[in-house]
């Protein structure tokens, strides 16, 4: 037995969500918040447009270091939560390794990216790919911009392998390889060590 | 996000000469073949092309993965080694599988008359796809 991601996906889609009067919800042990995709996607086509050619490098890499800080944050909580041990551990049997697949089944389920693991090789490498994720739509050049997918990799693989949360941080990186928005028929992520 | 660019060219695309699309856009070609999936043994499909009558693919990732668990669960305790190949068949359809690294390729046709040919093509892009993923 692993990680059936199928399982967790319907099994999560069928948790109903509540927010509380500051628009929070409370679950998987995190606040979340429900925003339309457009607001994410406008938010940094926006702040792209505006940035001086000189300084898009930095500024691509503080989107993907925003994505990275809550994705650990985040992804701790979501995989120490309740409903994580409750619907994801049971089927647990290869450690780490299934860890990730049930965090990626709880980003998909999520809608941020239909996403899953191609290739691990434990504690030094994993290729993702998303078949679907917002930051793709709306697409219109031929820049890879999935910075919320590099930041959110980044952060479950040091969950799994790094040292200890909240110890773990700055050990990997991600690389987008192909993108949706930029023509491929997936993207693609690897995480490797800095 | 189906409504998503696929007019542009990628840089990627042009930069590689052979990729795994590739090789299941071959496997697929090959009589007998409707469909081809390359899933992780969670169920994730990594990769697909074709289609299935009576399905969808993401429903055969799936399914595949599971079969493959509880497979591979039946070999370790015979200890009889890894799961190496699949083949089994319904009334209208036949699907086999094979490990392709940590994941698993499915191949899904209409029936078995074309096996050896599907099997004997596939024995050289199987290796090769395992190169790409």
């Amino acid at each position: 037995m692993t990680v059936m991601r199928d399982k967790v996906v319907k099994d999560l889609v069928n948790i109903t969500v509540t927010h509380d009067q500051d628009g929070l919800i409370p679950n998987f042990n995190v606040l979340v918040n429900q925003l339309p995709t457009s607001f994410w996607n406008t938010f940094a086509e926006r702040i792209i447009a505006t940035c001086p050619a000189d300084r898009k490098p930095a500024l691509e890499a503080a989107l993907i270091q925003c994505a990275y800080e809550c994705g650990y944050h985040t992804g701790y909580g979501i995989i120490t939560s309740q409903e994580f041990k409750s619907v994801v551990m049971p089927m647990v049997t290869e450690g780490p390794k299934d860890v990730l697949r049930g965090a990626f089944a709880v980003f998909t389920a999520w809608g941020w990216a239909k996403s899953g693991i191609v290739q691990i090789v434990e504690g030094e490498k994993m290729t993702i790919r998303a078949t679907d994720y917002y930051e793709a739509d709306d697409a219109k050049g031929s820049d890879k911009h999935a910075y919320m997918i590099r930041g959110i990799s980044t952060a479950f693989f040091e969950l799994a392998y790094s040292d200890p949360y909240p110890n773990g941080m700055g050990k990997f990186q991600c690389e987008q390889v192909k993108g949706i928005e930029c023509g491929d028929p997936f993207g693609e992520f690897i995480v490797t060590k800095k | 996000m189906s409504e998503v660019v696929t007019q542009v060219q990628s840089k990627t695309q042009v930069n590689q000469a052979r990729t795994s699309t590739d090789i299941l856009h071959e496997i697929n070609e090959i009589k007998g073949v409707n469909a081809v999936v390359v899933v992780g043994r969670d169920g994730f499909v990594i990769e697909s092309i074709g289609h299935m009558p009576n399905s969808n693919l993401d429903v055969l990732g799936a399914a595949i993965a599971s079969a493959i668990n509880g497979i591979s669960e039946m070999g370790a305790e015979l200890t009889v080694g890894d799961f190496t190949d699949l083949f089994v068949t319904y009334k209208e359809a036949m699907i086999m599988c094979f490990p392709v690294g940590d994941a698993i390729c499915g191949i899904a046709g209409e029936d078995a008359s074309a096996l050896g040919m599907i099997r004997h093509k596939t024995h050289k892009l199987i290796p090769e796809l395992e190169l790409y993923l």
